[in-house]
């Protein structure tokens, strides 16, 4: 959890920094009677770990500019909050200003109270994800900084100038074709589509990784987590109770955004599981046993009746793999996405609309 | 050097800590292999053991206390998800010298020794980061 240096807050040494001057005089005399956290008091009547009060780190402890290659985070006070951005299940999400360089970031409060189970595990792996991930496509993590207790912790992140859902809304007419593949193969080849920002240069990234998890790792007791994805995202084999899945329920997702991109507003708007489900086969057609071998295997398939099958879809092995995917004569026909369109001025791709939210979009529209 | 100024090492002897280190670290190998966590796991856990020591006295932090925390941290890190009851179950057992089943799975004992693992938990992130 280690990042980028300065001391840390004077809060916890600050009283023992007082209290001792390094170079002269003795040490200071250990306090004599303590008492430890220790497991073996458990079975002991009266003390109790929420009566333990906590002991100020040793007096023999170097103070931590002794250590140079030992730094701690830096503070959340080293930045300067501008205005938040946008709260979620997840946390909240604010702008802010670093004090020092003056770099403008989107600071993430990770949610921390109301853990039962200590540090939670899921912002571990946000954290994990995020380092390891460094993809062009998916947002640059600059540090993680922490704020006066334990409960804050922020992540901090290349600040993005739009989410895809808000941009959607507001531009006046869909995009393009030929935007649309730019975004699409931009998409394809990240392939994590939980929460989607864009840069004014009309790059994707992704941001959310809150349920992120690296494919292949052993599952625990329980498997997988059921509930992930926002519900118009979910795949069907989700919606069935499937236990183990793959990056096919990322491709499900990338397809419904593809839709939303086309539409200009969500594929399959449900309210619950039911009626999404009801709507993805009314769409695709009831699964058969070509289209979907796996599906009468799944918990829930007994449960629900689909309609009757309708003469069109759901032929092809379904959904292809990301790599299919960026193969598709979709990408490499006119328009390409690197072309642009001649209705309006050639960008290489998408411009998005200038910050002032409400001013004129998309200028140069007939 | 630093490595022989440690708080443990300045308010008994080196020697002792040395001594309670490697018990520690012991413990902490019989704890982590009982509940099924992986080598590089163990090591992660280890290893903040002994960085954790280099800031904390083992008098006010009892080492079975912290290493069952290292390794209570290391299954969620390693993605190798163990439940803080479980955890807290083995531990309490290796601590006692029991066998697992002679300890309750509810009950006070278990509820202490989760909420002192959390405890050190905490400490320990803080002293990591």
């Amino acid at each position: 959890m280690t990042s980028v240096a300065e001391p840390s807050t004077p809060r916890k040494r600050s009283k023992w920094d007082q209290e001792r001057d390094p170079e002269l005089g003795s040490p200071p005399q250990p306090p004599v009677k303590r008492r430890q956290l220790s497991i073996h008091h458990a079975d002991l009547s009266p003390p109790n770990a929420s009566h333990w009060k906590r002991p100020a780190p040793s007096v023999f402890v170097p103070p931590r500019t002794h250590h140079p290659p030992l730094t701690s985070s830096r503070s959340v006070y080293s930045y300067e909050k501008l205005n938040s951005i946008e709260e979620g299940s997840y946390g909240v999400v604010f702008r802010a200003r670093d004090k020092q360089t003056g770099d403008i970031v989107a600071l993430k409060k990770l949610k921390l109270d109301e853990e039962k189970y200590g540090f939670p595990i899921t912002a571990l792996r946000e954290i994990n994800a995020l380092i390891v991930c460094g993809h062009e496509n998916v947002v640059g993590i600059r540090e993680i900084v922490v704020g006066e207790t334990l409960t804050q912790v922020f992540i901090v992140m290349d600040f993005i100038e739009h989410d895809l859902k808000s941009l959607l809304t507001l531009m006046p007419s869909p995009f393009l074709q030929s935007e649309i593949k730019t975004l699409m193969l931009q998409l394809l080849s990240a392939c994590f589509p939980f929460n989607l920002l864009m840069n004014n240069r009309g790059t994707i990234k992704v941001a959310d990784f809150g349920l992120a998890r690296r494919y292949g790792d052993p599952i625990g007791v329980g498997g997988m987590t059921q509930l992930v994805v926002t519900l118009w995202y979910r795949a069907p084999e989700i919606l069935l109770g499937a236990k183990t899945y793959s990056t096919a329920v990322d491709m499900w997702s990338v397809g419904c955004i593809f839709a939303e991109l086309l539409l200009k507003e969500p594929l399959f708007q449900a309210k619950t599981e039911i009626e999404l489900i009801s709507m993805i086969f009314k769409l695709l057609g009831p699964p058969t046993n070509e289209s979907w071998p796996e599906y009468s295997s799944l918990p829930l398939s007994k449960t629900i009746t689909p309609p009757s099958p309708q003469p069109h879809q759901f032929r092809q092995k379904f959904p292809i793999s990301a790599e299919e995917a960026l193969q598709h004569p979709y990408f490499s026909s006119f328009p390409s996405a690197a072309a642009g369109e001649r209705r309006r001025k050639p960008f290489n791709s998408p411009t998005a609309p200038a910050r002032v939210a409400g001013d004129k979009l998309l200028t140069d529209v007939e | 050097s630093t490595l022989s100024c440690t708080p443990t090492a300045q308010e008994r002897s080196l020697h002792e800590e040395m001594y309670d280190r490697s018990r520690g670290i012991e413990f902490l190998f019989r704890l982590g292999t009982t509940i099924g966590l992986h080598s590089p796991g163990l090591f992660t856990a280890a290893t903040w053991f002994h960085r954790f020591f280099m800031r904390y006295s083992m008098l006010d932090y009892h080492r079975q206390t912290i290493a069952a925390a290292c390794i209570f941290l290391a299954t969620k890190t390693e993605e190798c998800g163990r439940k803080l009851r479980d955890v807290a179950r083995v531990c309490q057992s290796k601590a006692k010298g029991v066998d697992v089943r002679d300890i309750p799975e509810n009950g006070p004992e278990i509820e202490e020794v989760s909420s002192q693992i959390l405890a050190a938990e905490e400490v320990l992130l803080e002293a990591l980061c």
